[in-house]
């Protein structure tokens, strides 16, 4: 057999918008719509880079729910691209964006094969007359599938490479919603020499044997996708040996960045600080735009400051204006205080004072089993209850509770600290 | 933390005061009024807290007495060493410097820690409190203090609790509103809102793409045909039109055909045969026209040279001539300028003369050329001149200076003169005075002055305040005198004892009035019930007895009515049901008659059943007989017997039906008979039930007295009505034995009343004795009531206060009276020099002001002459240096004017050496140089002319003598000396002629041959013409030239015909796109012309059709294309997407804000509220004992109920009271206690601060006063205490409690320890 080589991609979620960012620069705005297509041109490039001889994509091209019809033609027009040059595609759908959700009016080109049943179809991957992979794809056909779709994968009698192709949540605890799952034994069941995952958006190899890979998504959408995202180039050799290396893809980059207030002891001192840390994120980041979340921790004198939202939301608009001109953009997204006061809130709790017993009231409301119940109907009812807002308003889970919970108390805290000079 | 030490700078009265070694407990203060005790109070509170701003209410105490304000307080306590509080005068309460025992400065957190967080308001109304504020109860009901109070202990931060929640709240409520709108959350959700709209709206972008694309689809398809269509039809109309446009080629093409067959054939005629023969006869034409003119041309030629003929002589010498020629100008130039050069020399010589004649005798012109006019000559004459000029201005510069220092020298003398005489005028008349005591009396007069106008005002008051006393005194009792006032007992205890009496009397005369009060209105309610009483009994008179005994027998009548009704309605019943039972029966029976008949129609059924079974058979039997032949009636039969195999199967089927029918009629029947059997028993007891009811009904009705039928309605009205009246009398009855009841008590109740207001009474006058016995002791007159006698109290205070006041003044006014008779005889001291002086104060101000005006003057006249004795100095230096600079000048003019006759001298000796006149100034000099060189020039020109003119003279004789000699060799006559030059000209033309006409006979000569050599050419050529047009007729075996012509013109015509049958088809061929004639042929025969026209604009209006719906097909397909771009560029939802997420997340962001504020608004109330709850009984348990304490256990406690913001004593009974029921002492009493609960529990927390007092036991009474001091000097031993007094007895209190406390003593401005305190 000859060697092969392949890109392996997964969730490119084009057009997705991006989460958890409010933003009030147009601009900036208008280059992180672009971001996922920008990625979508990267992975485009690397294949052809690379010359590749055929894309998987393994699910979640775009989201169903965002009817995108710019995403489904750019993703028509990448793949056109790579016809032009004689790279094959196969994808599969997943999740997000189901079977049948896709237009009809959006053809694709001659040498993609997109596998639309839940049934596993077999295609075969032919160059110059010799059949040099066979590849298994199935898809979602439906949003919220949870029957375990690797099951039905078996591998064809014939003595060639053979991939699966699937969107799929592999062994339980991923993060992700448990869509079609699965685990290694019954990847391993179905004997395919090299499973393409798609569905968990922090890549990396689960198993060498079968190779089972995630890519992870090309381009992280929020806060909680930091780092690089992109795609794997696997290399087949002669004696069927894999070799899959990952090649960052993304247009933009989030990053958390923590700051220790410790040895800073005015605001000028910590802008510099953020400053250098954001600096310091961009050389890292290279050419590309960064989105930056800066944790401000520990115990310092500036906790008071940062600790006040008015405070860091200055702090967060001149740094902003820092970065105005920068090329790739910088974008600060929030300054998060997670400084703690000088006085030990665990020693106080409990103390025969006031701030004593405001701590005792938050643990004794800490240990409720009913704390988000009461939270929603006796204390929060006014915003959480409200007819207009509760349609914007996800209720508060337990950690997000437990969060605010000690933010009052650092809150109570600092007040009572603070008057205490006065 | 306590107060070791301090320094006032300046601060009300006090100045550079200083107070040390502050113990570590109690220290008292001792000072008279106005001696700065609340100055004092003020400082500390200021330094510690700074000065209160200008919206403050409170007191603010500038330096009075000078020195920067503020000062500083040394701190110390057990946690730090010490700490030094200063405070100076600046902005937000004053400048503030804090430093630590080893001067290094701290921040002002410092100061907080040392305070524990108090603020100023908890500190002045908690720890450092006067009286004043002790009395008031405002004081402990603001907030922050109450707070503070009630809430001690809780630790730093409660006293800015409200402010806190406040500002949480104030957060809150910036971030959400539930009715807002300009809320942060509120305009989030609205924004979202909006976004959600716009995007439900954009959405849909894929199904419009979808549509757009199978549109696109099913019009790209038809545009497809319609192009085809379309290039069919265009190729039938263009092939039909060429048929059309080739109809006249057609048609030519046939003729020329025709003509063709009808012309002979033409042979051996020579290729372009008649072309060649015209060409031939053109040339020849052509050849004798040439041949001709070149004959004429050559006898002209010969003509010509036989006319030309040259001069050969004159061409000989042409170098001659031509050299003199060219020598004519210079000949003519020489010629005419002879005369000018004799003029020119006639004049230069005259010039000469004259010059020569300037210089004056003795001048010739060898001694002209000899004289030496070099530059070095000239240069001394000009040196000359200027050494002249520089000295005469030299002279001239100094005398005029020399004039001007005399004009100085005049001017000083004259300042000199006029400063001696000033100087004179200052020296005369002089004053002598007591420095010290001039200014002793300036310090004083100031305050002179305000004594003198205080005085007036003191002494008024003073005289008021004796009036106020008389006044007052006569009000209480007009026998009364100061003395008896100070007697009089004014104590708290008497006080108590009024108000008690007051209160008793009062309740005793509210409760006689509310007894006579509720003595009336009892009788007035017995009234009013007797009243009630008659009118019921007149009403129950006036009703009719009721026909029936009792109710029971209107009621026994009305059930048996009832009865009887029921009886009647059940008979109806049963009279019905016997009907319906009788109808049901005879249903019954007929039922079961019709099923006796039902089995006969069953056997009918089966007969039928059974033909069909027999048909059936019978057509099978036919059938099996061959009677039908298969091959024609084969599938009849077949049908016939399926038709009755059907019936069989059909009647089979209902036999069975039948055999199941019958069983079912027999159950029915059995069921019927036992039904009919049932209902007749039951019809049979219905009948007994009847005659039952109709027994009972005729006895019911003979009981009630009604005929055999009807006589319900009317008994049933009358036993109503009868059961109304019996129920009304009832009634009244009973009400009549309730309203005696009521009456009987009523009365009960007033005799009751009035038992107790008697004894009331008697209580009263009991009271009222006892009250007379008090005022008499007292020794007031016995008719006074308790509420004046608490005034005559009050009086008796206030004029003690005024009588104290009255001698406070008394004592000022000493002092400033003896303070002035001091002034006074100072004043007199200095008034000796002959001053007036008066006993009149306001004069002997005026005379201190007019003595130290003179000395002022005095002053300043000194301070004029020291200036003028400098001025005089000054100006006699000046005169000096003025006279020394005016003989310097003397001598410089001198000097010049010897240099100046030394250069005159030099000068004539010069020019004598010159040899010229030696009075000739140098300006004269170089004019007589320039002179003689002139005239040396002169001499020059005169010998250059002389050259000039004999050279043109001898030019003129040779060019004559030239010409001459040539006009001999050419035979011509000499010319005279003016027409030598014509003469010549005529010459050179001349012989410019004959070289011409030479050239010319050369040329003509030659074209002469070369016209002969063409000449011959042409002959030769026409001769070969002839020839060839001889071979061609041969050729064409033409015997002349019109047969030649003649044939080759049909040979032509021929030739003609075909090339354009040629062309013709070609064009045919290519018009129809037909490959051969044949075929067009037959498209030209298959048309008739009009047809073919009429063919045409049909095809053409069938291409128009499809070419307007192929333009629209385009044009929708571009439309569809358009809008498929755009859908594919649209940025809308995703822009709106991106938007709602942004929003989403800022909407998350402030929620989680406004959260976390509100639930810290939660825990800060719920943890206040059970601080509330459980922690405020330390302060006030504290606080009760030191009440108790205080009041020697006549108050056993304090008791604040919760969450109401105040406090009540509580006695020893138990009871509690309002501060606003206790006396003033008493209640001040509980405020103390409160403030040192507070102290305590909030020492026991954190800091210890000190506790200052002003004179806060005035109130209280001796007992009290000792406790409180005892209370007070045990908190001492945990918190530095400060008392400040002004009266020695309390001094003596603290003294006696506590011996080793340091006493201070204040007086006007100054602090220091006393020696002597009172022990």
């Amino acid at each position: 057999m000859s060697s092969l080589r392949f890109v392996h991609a997964a969730d490119l979620h084009l057009d997705a918008p991006f989460r958890g960012l409010s933003l009030d620069s147009a601009e900036t705005g208008d280059k992180l719509r672009q971001a996922t297509f920008i990625a979508l041109q990267n992975l485009v490039d690397l294949c052809l880079r690379v010359r590749a001889d055929f894309l998987l994509v393994a699910g979640d091209v775009y989201n169903q729910k965002d009817r995108s019809l710019r995403a489904q033609l750019r993703f028509r027009d990448a793949l056109a691209r790579l016809a032009d040059h004689n790279v094959d595609a196969y994808v599969v759908h997943g999740n997000h964006d189901p079977t049948g959700t896709l237009s009809r009016a959006v053809r694709w080109p001659e040498n993609t094969r997109v596998f639309e049943s839940q049934e596993p179809e077999c295609a075969a991957y032919v160059r110059e007359e010799e059949t040099l992979a066979l590849i298994h794809g199935a898809s979602h056909t439906r949003g919220g599938e949870t029957r375990n779709l690797a099951r039905k994968f078996r591998r064809s009698p014939e003595d060639v490479f053979q991939i699966g192709l699937l969107h799929a949540n592999l062994g339980g605890n991923t993060g992700h919603e448990p869509y079609a799952p699965c685990d290694l034994q019954d990847l391993r069941a179905g004997g395919m020499d090299y499973w393409a995952l798609g569905h968990v958006h922090s890549g990396g190899v689960r198993s060498r044997d079968p190779w089972a890979v995630y890519p992870g998504n090309i381009q992280g959408l929020s806060i909680a996708e930091p780092g690089s995202r992109g795609c794997y180039v696997v290399d087949v050799g002669r004696d069927r040996s894999v070799e899959a290396a990952f090649h960052p893809l993304h247009a933009v980059q989030w990053a958390v960045l923590e700051v220790d207030l410790r040895d800073l002891d005015t605001l000028d001192r910590l802008e510099e600080g953020v400053l250098e840390a954001v600096e310091a994120e961009r050389e890292r980041a290279g050419n590309c735009g960064l989105i930056c979340r800066v944790v401000l921790c520990g115990r310092g004198p500036l906790h008071l400051r940062v600790s006040e939202e008015e405070g860091r939301e200055e702090l967060v608009q001149r740094l902003r204006e820092q970065f105005s001109a920068a090329e790739p953009f910088v974008w600060i997204k929030d300054l998060v205080a997670e400084s703690a006061p000088e006085i030990d809130l665990e020693a106080r709790r409990g103390q025969k004072d006031l701030l004593g017993e405001v701590l005792a009231q938050a643990e004794e409301l800490r240990n409720r089993e009913d704390l988000l119940e009461f939270l929603h109907k006796e204390v929060l009812s006014d915003l959480f209850g409200h007819r207009r807002a509760k349609r914007f308003l996800q209720g508060l889970s337990r950690e997000e509770a437990d969060e605010l919970l000690r933010r009052a108390e650092l809150l109570c805290a600092d007040r009572l600290e603070s008057s205490d000079g006065e | 933390m306590r107060i070791t030490d301090l320094t006032i700078r300046g601060y009300g009265i006090f100045r550079d005061c200083r107070v040390e070694d502050l113990p570590q407990g109690l220290a008292l203060f001792l000072g008279d009024n106005e001696a700065g005790k609340s100055t004092f109070l003020g400082f500390i509170r200021d330094v510690l807290f700074g000065s209160p701003d200008g919206r403050s209410r409170e007191r603010t105490y500038p330096s009075l007495r000078g020195g920067r304000w503020g000062g500083s307080l040394g701190l110390a306590s057990r946690d730090w060493s010490r700490l030094l509080v200063d405070r100076g005068p600046g902005s937000k309460g004053g400048q503030l410097t804090l430093s630590g025992s080893q001067g290094e400065p701290l921040s002002r957190e410092a100061l907080g820690r040392a305070l524990g967080g108090t603020t100023r308001e908890v500190f002045k109304n908690v720890y450092a409190f006067s009286l004043s504020e002790l009395q008031t109860l405002e004081t402990l009901n603001s907030e922050r203090v109450r707070d503070a109070v009630y809430s001690a202990g809780l630790g730093a931060g409660l006293s800015s609790l409200p402010e806190i929640l406040k500002g949480i709240e104030d957060k809150r409520g910036a971030l959400f509103k539930p009715g807002g709108q300009r809320q942060k959350i509120n305009s989030l959700v609205s924004r979202l809102e909006q976004t959600r709209s716009e995007l439900s709206k954009a959405s849909g972008e894929i199904e419009a793409y979808e549509n757009a694309a199978r549109e696109l689809e099913s019009l790209a398809q038809e545009n497809e045909d319609l192009k085809q269509e379309l290039s069919r039809l265009r190729a039938r109309r263009s092939g039909l039109e060429s048929v059309l446009t080739l109809w006249g080629e057609w048609l030519e093409r046939d003729e020329l055909l025709r003509e063709l067959q009808g012309l002979p054939e033409v042979e051996n005629f020579p290729d372009d045969g008649l072309k060649r023969y015209e060409d031939l006869a053109d040339k020849l034409e052509s050849l004798r026209e040439q041949r001709d003119t070149l004959s004429s041309e050559m006898e002209a030629l010969q003509r010509r040279i036989q006319s030309l003929a040259p001069d050969e002589g004159l061409l000989e010498r042409e170098q001659t001539v031509r050299g003199l020629v060219e020598e004519k100008g210079r000949f003519v130039e020489a010629w005419e300028a002879i005369p000018g050069l004799e003029s020119e020399l006639k004049a230069r010589l005259e010039s000469l003369q004259t010059v020569i004649r300037r210089l004056g005798g003795g001048w010739t012109r060898e001694r002209l050329l000899a004289f030496d006019t070099s530059l070095k000559v000239k240069e001394d004459v000009t040196r000359f001149a200027e050494s002249l000029q520089n000295l005469e201005n030299r002279v001239d510069r100094a005398s005029r200076e020399l004039k001007a220092r005399g004009e100085d020298l005049a001017g000083a003398d004259k300042a000199l003169g006029e400063a001696d005489e000033e100087l004179a005028a200052l020296k005369a008349g002089q004053l002598d005075w007591d420095e010290d005591l001039a200014l002793e009396l300036r310090r004083e007069r100031d305050r002179f002055a305000q004594a003198l106008q205080d005085a007036p005002a003191l002494r008024g008051e003073r005289d008021r305040g004796r009036r106020e006393v008389e006044r007052l005194l006569a009000e209480i009792d007009p026998s009364w005198s100061p003395g008896d006032l100070e007697r009089f007992d004014t104590s708290l205890q008497l006080r108590e004892r009024m108000e008690r009496y007051r209160k008793e009397l009062a309740d005793k005369e509210r409760e006689m009035l509310r007894l006579d009060q509720d003595i009336r209105s009892s009788r007035e309610a017995a009234q009013e019930l007797e009243r009630k009483r008659s009118s019921l009994s007149r009403d129950l008179e006036r009703l009719e007895t009721p026909e029936f005994a009792s109710l029971e027998r209107v009621r026994e009548a009305w059930s048996e009515l009832q009865r009887l009704r029921r009886a009647a309605g059940e008979d109806e019943t049963c009279r019905a049901r016997e009907e319906s039972l009788r109808d049901r029966i005879s249903g019954l029976q007929r039922e079961a008659e019709s099923l006796r008949e039902e089995p006969g129609q069953i056997r009918l059924h089966g007969s039928v059943a059974l033909g069909g079974l027999l048909v059936c058979c019978l057509l099978l039997g036919l059938t099996g007989s061959g009677l039908f032949s298969w091959g024609a009636t084969g599938p009849a039969a077949g049908l016939l017997g399926g038709l009755g195999l059907f019936f069989s199967w059909l009647a089979l089927r209902e036999r069975s039906r039948l055999a199941r029918r019958r069983g079912e009629i027999a159950d029915r029947r059995a069921r019927l008979d036992e039904e009919r059997q049932a209902r007749e028993s039951e019809l049979q007891e219905t009948e007994l039930q009847k005659q039952d009811l109709e027994q009972e009904m005729s006895s019911l009705r003979q009981r009630l007295g009604l005929p055999e039928s009807g006589g319900e309605e009317s008994l049933e009205a009358e036993l109503e009505r009868a059961r109304d009246l019996l129920q009304r009398w009832l009634r009244l009855e009973e009400d009549l034995e309730g309203l005696d009841g009521e009456l009987k008590l009523a009365r009960e109740r007033t005799r009751d009343l009035e038992q107790r207001r008697k004894e009331t009474g008697r209580a009263e006058s009991q009271l009222r004795d006892a009250w007379k016995r008090e005022l008499r002791e007292m020794g007031l007159s016995p008719e006074l009531e308790p509420s004046a006698a608490i005034r005559v109290l009050d009086r008796v205070e206030t004029t003690r206060s005024e009588l104290g006041h009255l001698r406070e003044t008394e004592a000022r006014l000493d002092r400033l009276e003896s303070f002035m008779s001091d002034f006074a005889a100072k004043v007199e001291r200095v008034a000796g020099n002959g001053e007036q002086t008066d006993s009149s104060r306001e004069q002997l101000l005026s005379a201190v002001d007019r003595h130290l005006e003179r000395v002022e003057q005095e002053r300043e006249r000194l301070k004029k002459r020291r200036v003028a004795e400098k001025e005089q100095e000054r100006k006699a230096e000046e005169h000096s240096r003025i006279k020394a600079e005016y003989e310097r000048v003397e001598v410089e003019l001198a000097e010049a004017e010897k240099a100046l006759e030394a250069k005159r001298r030099e000068w004539r000796q010069w020019l004598e050496d010159a040899g010229l006149d030696p009075e000739l100034t140098p300006d004269l000099a170089r004019e007589a140089l320039a002179d003689v060189e002139r005239a040396q020039g002169l001499i020059g020109e005169e010998r250059e002319l002389q050259e000039k003119l004999e050279r043109s003279r001898s030019r003129v004789r040779d060019f004559t003598r030239r010409t001459r000699e040539l006009a001999r060799e050419l035979n011509r006559e000499e010319p005279q000396d003016r027409f030598l030059v014509p003469f010549l000209e005529t010459l050179e033309r001349e012989l410019e002629t004959s070289r011409a006409n030479a050239g010319s006979i050369r040329e003509l000569e030659t074209q002469l041959r070369e016209k002969g050599q063409a000449l011959e050419e042409t002959e030769g050529e026409i001769e070969r013409l002839l020839q060839s047009q001889q071979e061609l007729l041969s050729l064409a075996g033409a015997f002349d030239e019109e047969a030649f012509r003649s044939a080759g013109r049909t040979l032509e015509r021929r030739q003609e015909i075909s090339a354009r049958l040629k062309e013709l088809e070609r064009a045919l061929l290519r018009g129809t796109g037909q490959s051969d004639m044949g075929a067009v042929q037959e498209l030209f025969g298959a048309w008739d012309r009009r047809d073919l026209e009429q063919e045409i604009p049909r095809l053409e209006q069938e291409i128009e059709d499809r070419e307007s719906r192929r333009q629209e097909v385009s044009g929708r397909i571009g439309e569809l294309r358009a809008e498929q771009g755009r859908l594919a560029s649209s940025d809308d939802i995703s822009r709106l997407r991106q938007e709602e997420e942004s929003l989403r997340e800022e909407l998350y962001q402030a929620a989680l804000g406004w959260s976390k504020h509100t639930l810290a608004g939660h825990l800060l109330r719920k943890a206040r509220e059970k601080y509330e709850r459980e922690q405020q009984p330390e302060v006030v348990r504290t606080a009760g004992a030191y009440l108790a304490r205080i009041t020697g256990g006549t108050y056993s406690g304090v008791f604040a109920p919760l969450g109401e913001g105040e406090v009540r004593a509580v006695d020893a009974e138990g009871q509690s009271r309002r501060p606003e029921e206790l006396s003033r002492g008493t209640a001040e009493q509980l405020y103390l206690s409160l403030r040192f609960g507070y102290v305590d529990n909030a020492g026991r927390q954190g800091e210890r601060l000190p506790v200052i007092m002003d004179d806060i036991l005035v109130n209280f009474d001796r007992g009290r006063a000792e406790n409180a001091a005892a209370a007070i000097a045990e908190l001492a031993e945990r918190n530095q205490v400060l008392y400040f007094s002004c009266h020695p007895r309390s001094i003596e209190l603290f003294r006696r409690v506590a011996p080793e406390a340091p006493v201070f003593c204040l007086s006007d401005g100054a602090i220091r320890r006393c020696e002597d305190p009172p022990a």
